[in-house]
């Protein structure tokens, strides 16, 4: 009984930690979930990424208690971007079930790592009058900046690219048992100029839809154990509440960077779980 | 429209039945647990902690339930908000995801 109150505290505080970093980042926490319960637990990859949906719903949904309260949640963009994410991820949760997903994690990964280089030079190099002219340019929209106290501008561009791209990161999101948050993050700050902290938020929204998705096919193909998803709720619960109220408080900037680094990590791990690489081997 | 004005679409309501869905969510998995790493299995009535629904303990099966109606019911409200307000485009959006969420799930009923 000892070892099993140890199990359950285990994958009480992973989830905990994966909650608070996936709300705190709006990437649902399934790509942290899924390598500890693969790693950690030596759980098989599908049950993993199974009960990585439940975790990323529960994030989701509580992490978005805390962001639309506050405002920061773009609902009406939510609702545009949502249906090329969830038709994506059906064919990616479908795609994760009948193929050996280790060139996608590659692919993915490095995808990712150009995503990370490329949000880094933008914070690098662009200039005040860039700022301007894309203020300029689209359907303007505005959120409360809680750190700085003051509104903050900001103009939704390119659309059309954004809604074809999420379907994409719906695609992986189904294929990898992650909300996607790590595709629609850089999506919406990079190709429609919403700012990383509307982001964050309107991300944490969306991945409740896409993870319910892949939560459904993967419980009809039984790959969900129901004996460790209790711990899970509650600690992604928990981590998610944590998190989404630390951002509240951190800069743009910082947020940026803190995302930037991640992301990195995340391309790393894809890149090496692709190849068979096995790093931080516990 | 800003982000601020979307208050309107029916923000309180989804807010207020995602707290309360969440809270059963949670409720059910702490209860499960306690049972869990506790013997009360032993002496509740078998017949509570013992059912199961598609092959799943009653008390993690009403936790998931409650989690599935999170999506299930925003896009419910969002849908009919967008469409009060005229705004189609979206309401369509979030009926075709409604409908295949529900479409997902009859298939793991039927």
């Amino acid at each position: 009984m000892r070892v099993e109150i140890l199990f359950l505290l285990y994958i009480l505080s992973t989830s905990f930690i994966a909650g608070m970093i996936g709300s705190l980042l709006g990437l649902g926490g399934g790509i942290i979930l899924v390598p500890a319960l693969t790693i950690l637990f030596d759980m098989p990859i599908h049950e993993a990424i199974g009960l990585s949906f439940i975790g990323v719903l529960v994030n989701s949904s509580s992490s978005s208690l805390v962001y639309i309260k506050n405002g920061i949640t773009d609902i009406r963009l939510s609702s545009i971007l949502e249906i090329g994410a969830v038709i994506g991820s059906i064919v990616g949760a479908y795609t994760a079930l009948s193929t050996d997903s280790n060139v996608l994690s590659i692919i993915f990964g490095i995808v990712l790592g150009y995503v990370a280089i490329d949000m880094y030079r933008k914070t690098r190099t662009m200039k005040e009058n860039d700022i301007k002219r894309e203020l300029n340019s689209g359907e303007e929209r505005e959120y409360f900046e809680e750190s700085t106290k003051k509104m903050v501008k900001y103009s939704l561009l390119r659309k059309k690219e954004g809604i074809i791209l999420s379907s994409v990161g719906g695609i992986f999101a189904g294929l990898l048992g992650v909300g996607g948050g790590v595709i629609f993050v850089p999506i919406m700050n990079r190709i429609m100029n919403v700012p990383i902290k509307v982001a964050i938020a309107t991300s944490s929204f969306m991945i409740g839809a896409t993870s319910l998705v892949g939560m459904l096919i993967f419980f009809n193909n039984g790959f969900i154990d129901a004996v460790i998803v209790s711990p899970i709720i509650i600690g992604m619960f928990f981590g998610a509440q944590l998190g989404s109220r630390i951002n509240m408080g951190l800069t743009e900037k910082l947020l940026t960077n803190i995302f930037i680094l991640v992301v990195i990590y995340i391309a790393f791990r894809m890149v090496t779980n692709g190849l068979g690489i096995e790093v931080f081997n516990i | 429209m800003t982000a601020i004005d979307d208050r309107n679409l029916g923000e309180d309501l989804i807010l207020k039945m995602m707290k309360l869905l969440l809270m059963i969510s949670i409720t059910m998995s702490i209860a499960s647990v306690i049972i869990e790493i506790s013997f009360m299995d032993q002496y509740i009535i078998s017949a509570m902690v013992n059912a199961s629904l598609l092959g799943i303990d009653l008390l993690e099966f009403l936790a998931i339930l409650a989690l599935f109606m999170i999506p299930v019911v925003r896009l419910s409200i969002m849908a009919i908000e967008f469409c009060k307000l005229g705004n189609y485009i979206n309401g369509v959006t979030e009926s075709v995801v409604l409908i295949i969420i529900l479409v997902l799930a009859a298939r793991i009923v039927i």
